[in-house]
Parts: C-alpha cells; structure tokens; sequence
C-alpha cells in the first residue's frame, strides 16, 4: 500500500504545477502525462498526454488513457514532488507493522 | 484386447464382411466430418425440418408419428454411425416409449405449417390488428413457451389426472392448467413469468376454456367473428384465467382446428380448474399488453403511434425520436437492484477507505497535512471524492445531490465498520511443512504471493538486533538506528494523539552507557552512529523527544566525545596533508549536513542555556586535554562549536554581568586560561592552509574558494573573552594571516571582483572590530 499511498500525492499535482509524470511501458513506449488517478494495483489513468508519435502513430488521436500498472516499467517524477524523509517514515511504519509491532495510533 | 471397453474390432458383423475397416485411420474414420454443413442434429436444434424431431416438441396436441430409428448399418464405423443424427436422438428418447402409443389415438391432422422466422413473427405481432394472424405454431414459440409448455406438461402428468401425456397435452392445449398451490409457477422466476405471461397473450392463445363464461370485453369487440376471448395459457400469480385482450386478439377469428380440439371437454382437465381461474376476472389485465418480444421499449410507443396518427410528420419525428431517447436510456436500466449497486459502491469504497490509514496510508495522510492547509481527509471528504470521481451524480439535479452525498457517506462508513470487523484478517493460508505461507492477494496486498516464515516457535527468546550483529560492523550502527527511528516513530504517533508519552525506550534506544571500541578510542554507539546519514537526520526529532536532564546529559557526552565524531574527525585539514589538504567531497557533505542537522540543534540549545551549563559544556572539551583542543581547532565543526559556547559565555557575561556569582567567573577564567594556553603559539594553524593567505603556508586547492568566516569568528570570540594580552598574543600570531587577506582583498579590488574584496574586508573586520581596529584594503585604523 506505500506505493499506492505514494503515488495518491502525485494525483492531479499536475494541474496545479504543471509538472507532469513520464511513464515507460514495457514495450518501450515511453507516455508523458498527468495523473489523474490510481489504484492499489499501480493501474494508471493519465490525461493530456503525449508520446512520440512518428514512432507509434495509433497514439496520436490518444488523449487520456489507462494504464495496467503490470505493463509500466519506469515512471519518471519529478524529485520535488517527492518527501524522501517522510517516504522513509512511511516504509518504516509498513515495516513494522508487518513485523508484528505495529504504532496504534495514527 | 480393449482400450477403455472400447471394441477395437469395430461392429461385429463387420469383421467378417470387411476387415480393411479393422484399421482405422485419420483418413477413414474423421475425414469429410468437418466438411459437413450441418452438424448431425442442426435440424433438431434449430428446428428446420419438424417432421424429424419427433413428437415431444409438437404440443398441439396434433401428433403424428414420430420417425422410426434407423436400424444400424453393421457395415458404419463408428464415426460413420455418429453422423446419422436419428441414432441417438436425445430429445425424443425422453418421451419416445409413451409417445408412441399416444399418437395412434390422436387423429387431429396436423395443419399444413410454414415455418416463421423470428422477425416474421415479430414483423407479424406489429402489424395492424386488422390482419388475420397465421395460426399459432407451436414449434416455433418463443422459448419460454416452450419452456412453460414442458413445464406445465409435467405438472400436468405429475397430477396423475391424465392417463398419458398425450392426454396431457391436449388437455393444456385446451387450456387446462394444472392447479399450483400458490397459483405461481413454483420452478420459474418471477420475470421470466411475466415475459412468458407477456409472450402468451401476444401469441393469442385462442383457447377458450369451456367451462368459461365469454368475458364482457368480447362483447366490445366491434368485429363480427364469434367472440374469442383470449386466454392467458396459464395463470400467473393467480392471474385471471379469461384474461381478454382488448383490442389485438378480440379481432382474430379462430382458426378452425383449434376450435374444434376445443370442443370436445375432456372431463379430467375441467375438474381441477381452480376456483380462482372463475372468480378472479380480467380486472387486472384489461391494460394493455405489449407484444411479444417487445418489452418495456416498444410497448409504450405502440397505443400512443396508433392513437396519434392524426399528428403531422413532424410531430411524429418527435416524438419518435423521443421514444427513441427514452428506449435507449432505459434499455439497460434495472438489471441492478439497488442492493446489487449498493453491493458494489461497498467493494469499491472497500479499497479506498481503511480503518487504520496512518499504517496503510501514513506517506499519503502526512503528505497531504504538510502539503495544504486543508488538513486530513475525513470520511466526508472521501464520500465526496468518490462521487466527483466516479461520475456518479445518484441525485441528479443539485437538490438530491445531496441525498446522494449522504448515501455515499452512510456506504463510507459501512465500509469502514466492515473493514473494523475483518479485523486482522490476513489471507494467509499456511501448509504444514511448507517453507512459505502462500498468501491470498487482496486488494491492501495485491502482489504479495508467499510470506516465508521468519520464526517457527515464538518461545524461542528473541535475540535484540543489536546483539546479533558484530559491534563494530556497520549492520550494528545501522539496527541502532533503525531502533531509534522506530521509537521516534511511536512517540510521534503518541504526540500526534496528544498522549503522554514516555522517552525512556527511547532513551535506552541510544545505548549512551554502552561502550562500543572504534579505531583509536571507547565510544557510546550513539557517538559512533552520529555521522552516518540517517542518524543525523533523525537528531532533531529525537531530541525533541528527551526530557531536559536528558538533553543536558546527551549534550555533554556529545561534547567530550567531539573528536571521536567520525565527521569531525575526518573534518580536519590535518587528515589529508598528502592530497595536498584536499578533503574528500563525501566528507565535505557530511560536514554540512552535521551543520544543518546536529549543530543546529546544539546551537539552538546552547543558546538557550545558562552560564553553568554552557561552562559545563566547555569545560568538557577543555578537559580532554590541550591536544584535543588543538586538533579540534583544525575542523570546521570543532571551531564552530568552540565559537558558539565562547561567545554564549561572553555575551551572558556582558549582559548579566550583575548575576553570576564570583565562583562562575573564576570558574570560566580558568576553563579559557586552559583553551588559550592550549592555542598559544599554534594559532595560526586554525586557518586550514588551503583558506590561509599567510605566504609562507598557503596552498590552493577546490575548496580554497570556501568561507572563511567561521575562523574569523572564532578568533573574534577568543579575543572577547580574553584580556588585552591575550588580544596582543593573537594579533601578533596571525599577523601574517591579517595583512593576506587584506593583500587579496586589495588585489581583487584591482581586479574589478569588489564583492569578494569586500567580503574578506568584512570578515577581518570580524575580528579587528572586537579590538577597536578597522582595516581597509590598504592599512588598519582605529574605529
């Protein structure tokens, strides 16, 4: 779920910021986009996005798509959108409470 | 010798006959079948020829002998054999022993039939009612029909009223029914009844039971054939039995044959009718009734095209598109119940929400409270998100939009009390003997498929971490801090609750009693930690965490330990005379991060403390002898904090003056006698050499570039706090360092960089000013 719960900050941050997640599939297609939403599985929903169309031209009248998170190789973000200590924190909480001593509280 | 009872002889009589069909090859036995148009019972399932199927799908009542079987040709192979369809026969093996007899007493001809399609059929129903309809065909109903047709003959039979099926048959044809207890098709569910219902009375049964009085609609009827009611094959849900419809069947004259099978009563069918079949009358189906294979989309257009005829072409188009519109939103509609979608929105919300987000979903709950000034998400806000997302508008106009909200936040909350109950249900299913549990994956743990088992009996004594691991390897650092890490981390958890909480685990975390040997010295585990990553990181919040004995006590060990901290030590120039003093860029960033991580903590307590216990402080480094000073003097972190407690000590001595007892002033004199002597006559070798601008020692290197201020500080505070001879001493040792910066200050003048000139005037005057001096680029003067 730290995944899940990481990437969940990264919903719609485009928007506001005009940044926007780059996306490499397995089969090398590389998607840049923004994120507009995601599941527990890393499926991915991306609109305005954009892809090199000389290469692969089916994309071209593509707007928004949906990804299966088992198909994506990279994802691309951009590093101040990530809070690296709290990211650390979170691991540190799932580990935990996996190894059975788990915080109560929030 | 047989394979699976299987003869490989073939038929018998054919060994004999042909012994070449005693091999059989691909060639022989399979070739050609695939070729075949039809399958070997096409026609019995899709029934295009009639005659071949026998008599179990005529229910007419008009029954006619069945085909004989064919007698097996000895000479097939069995391949051959399965492509004769009447061989086997399924269908008709059923009923074949009884139906046999029953077709001879039956001598109602069967009427010529043409065989309908579909799309005749339906094309035949819309038709203007005007037109004399075909007569009903029984193997071509719909298949509900059919269905209810089979049904109700083996209700019929199992009442035990019929000698036969046959008899059975023409008693349902004619309407009997066969009395249910309920008056429902007990085997059948609702909707399918009503269709089947809805299938009937558009095929206009035109059976009129004979015990029946003719219903007062027939009397309505305008046209001149006799009335003929038209009656519902069977009663559904104690519907009434002589349901007439009022317009469509009314019109239809009856076809001949069936009047005449209708005739003659058979006395068992009429003695079971229910009594409901009478009494209960048409009231209820006088509406009217759509036709069959249309449901709910045509039937309203159907009364209303008919009854606006008059309406212009326009108005036509309309309204048709109208009905078009509608027919397409409610096509789809209902094939949920609300409990189904409610079902649903509970699984999907099921994976949003958790009853524990601050493990599950810790980076994303503290993201979003660091990052905007909303603050946490509540179950409301969850609700709300789902249904912006999910396109679901339940209320449709604004006014219900909120009912919707409120259904979505009661569905919230169901799922989260249902997630409470789960509990620590972990889909983890153990084998005995396996290595792993083989994990079920759900939706919090999609990919997690096999969890080894990490310990087999839980009475074993558990061995800390810490005490595994060598205590001088860096696995050991690390568990210590990861220790800490997890006790900051529940402390904050406390902390964020407002609960008391209590810092001895964390405390005992530090391991400050214990003595670990590093290279050169005993140290506590947390000196040795200090200068990896992570552990300067977490300083500040785990200060935050003691209590103040226990920051003082931290504090003091720092300080006395100072030179043992794997990042001062390394600081100091002293370390890399032959790389010409270069310091390792690994180490420069570390010596920055302890800058901005431990130091500032320090500081900011220093600043806060009292003259004792900075003294205290001091003195701590002070003891550790004249070498240490002089060592730490040559690191930029030493020199910083050494700065920082002098100056701390100075200014609360300048400011109050009045409070400090003569025991503490004699007690601070001694502590910088101490300092001084340890410095005097190797002052000059504070300024590392690739920061010095005395010629006689500098050297230039990457970092010569860097800041020199702090040195300059340092020599301010010292001066401070000392007397005018301790001034005089410290002028004169680095004199040549004085007149250098003040050369290079005057040289880059010349150069045209003013702001670097200008910044190492204002960092000699740092120190000039204390005494009174103020130097230019060219000479010194008093201020």
């Amino acid at each position: 779920m730290l995944f899940f719960s990481f990437f969940k900050t990264l919903v719609d941050q485009e928007l506001k910021h005009h940044e926007s997640t780059n996306k490499q599939l397995k089969n090398d297609v590389e998607i840049k986009g923004t994120l507009k939403s995601i599941d527990q599985y890393l499926n991915l929903k991306l609109d305005n996005i954009s892809a090199n169309t000389t290469k692969y031209p089916h994309l071209i009248a593509v707007r928004n798509l949906f990804i299966r998170g088992s198909n994506i190789r990279y994802i691309h973000i951009n590093p101040s959108l990530v809070d690296t200590n709290l990211l650390q924190d979170a691991s540190r909480r799932e580990a935990m409470a996996s190894s059975g001593d788990k915080i109560g509280g929030k | 010798m047989s394979f699976f009872g299987f003869d490989p002889s073939g038929p018998p009589s054919s060994k004999s006959k042909d012994r070449k069909l005693e091999t059989y090859d691909f060639e022989e036995t399979y070739e050609g079948l695939g070729d075949q148009d039809e399958d070997a019972f096409n026609d019995e399932t899709f029934g295009a020829d009639t005659n071949e199927i026998g008599t179990n799908f005529d229910f007419s009542g008009g029954l006619k002998q069945p085909a004989q079987s064919q007698a097996v040709n000895p000479g097939l192979s069995y391949a051959k054999a399965a492509q004769v369809d009447q061989v086997v026969g399924p269908m008709a093996s059923l009923w074949n022993d009884e139906a046999k007899p029953a077709s001879a007493p039956s001598s109602q001809p069967v009427p010529e039939q043409k065989v309908l399609s579909l799309e005749e059929i339906e094309a035949r129903l819309r038709q203007p009612q005007q037109q004399v309809p075909p007569v009903p065909q029984m193997p071509q109903m719909n298949p509900y029909m059919f269905q209810q047709q089979q049904q109700l003959l083996a209700a019929a039979m199992a009442s035990g009223q019929f000698p036969n099926p046959a008899a059975a048959i023409q008693a349902l044809s004619q309407g009997y029914v066969p009395s249910f207890q309920s008056g429902m098709m007990p085997f059948m569910p609702f909707q399918m009844q009503q269709m089947m219902q809805q299938g009937a009375m558009s095929q206009g049964f035109p059976n009129q039971p004979p015990q029946q009085p003719p219903a007062p609609q027939a009397a309505a009827a305008p046209q001149s054939q006799p009335a003929q009611p038209v009656q519902s094959a069977q009663p559904v849900q104690q519907a009434p039995s002589a349901p007439v419809q009022p317009e469509a069947p009314a019109s239809q004259p009856a076809p001949k044959e069936i009047e005449k099978t209708s005739s003659p009563p058979q006395a068992p069918a009429s003695a079971p009718a229910p009594v409901s079949r009478v009494t209960k009358t048409d009231a209820a189906l006088s509406g009217d009734f759509p036709a069959f294979g249309s449901d709910e989309k045509p039937r309203r257009p159907r009364p209303q095209k008919q009854s606006l005829d008059s309406l212009s072409k326009d108005e036509k188009e309309k309204l048709w598109k109208r009905q078009h519109k509608v027919s397409a939103i409610i096509r789809c509609s209902g094939f949920m119940n609300p409990r189904d979608k409610d079902f649903v929105t509970r699984v999907q919300l099921s994976q949003i929400v958790t009853d524990d987000p601050y493990n599950e979903d810790f980076y994303c709950q503290v993201y979003k409270v660091l990052n905007s000034s909303v603050g946490e998400e509540d179950m409301n806000s969850i609700a709300q998100k789902y249904l912006d997302q999910s396109g679901h508008r339940l209320g449709g106009r604004e006014k219900r939009a909120d009912v919707a909200l409120q259904r979505m936040q009661q569905q919230v909350s169901k799922a989260v009390t249902v997630a409470k109950e789960r509990g620590e249900r972990t889909g983890v299913l153990t084998r005995e003997g396996a290595l792993g549990k083989v994990s079920v994956s759900s939706g919090k743990q999609p990919r997690r498929q096999l969890v080894i088992n990490s310990s087999e009996k839980s009475d074993e004594v558990v061995v800390p971490k810490e005490n595994v691991y060598s205590k001088s390897s860096r696995a050991f650092q690390l568990s210590i801090i990861e220790n800490i890490y997890s006790q900051i981390l529940k402390l904050e958890s406390l902390e964020r609750e407002d609960q008391s909480r209590d810092s001895k685990d964390l405390w005992n975390a530090l391991r400050l009693s214990d003595k670990i040997e590093t290279s050169n010295t005993l140290v506590p585990p947390f000196i040795s930690v200090l200068s990896i990553d992570k552990a300067m990181k977490v300083f500040n919040r785990l200060f935050h965490f003691l209590d103040s004995q226990q920051q003082i006590e931290l504090i003091e060990i720092i300080f006395s330990n100072l030179q043992n901290i794997d990042v001062v030590m390394k600081g100091s120039y002293a370390n890399y005379v032959e790389s010409n003093y270069e310091i390792p860029e690994a180490e420069v960033k570390k010596i920055e991060l302890f800058q901005l991580t431990v130091m500032k903590t320090l500081v900011l307590f220093v600043s806060e403390s009292n003259f004792q216990q900075v003294l205290r402080f001091i003195a701590h480094i002070v003891e550790n002898g004249s070498n240490n000073i002089l060592f730490l003097t040559t690191t930029k972190i030493g020199l910083s904090l050494i700065t920082i407690l002098v100056s701390r000590l100075e200014l609360i001595k300048q400011e109050y003056a009045g409070g400090l007892s003569a025991q503490d002033l004699a007690q601070w004199q001694t502590v910088y006698d101490h300092l001084f002597q340890a410095l005097e006559g190797r002052l000059a070798t504070i300024f590392p050499p690739y920061l010095s601008n005395d010629d006689s020692r500098k050297v230039r290197n990457s970092q010569s570039n860097s800041d020199d201020s702090y040195i300059w500080q340092f020599l301010a505070s010292l001066s401070l706090a000392g007397q005018l001879s301790h001034q005089r001493i410290v002028v004169d040792e680095i004199r040549n360092e004085i007149f250098g910066s003040m050369g290079v200050s005057k040289a880059l003048k010349e150069s045209g960089d003013l702001q670097t000139a200008d910044k190492h005037l204002t960092n000699l005057n740092l120190f000039l000013n204390v005494m009174g001096l103020k130097a230019s680029d060219s000479d010194i003067t008093e201020l």
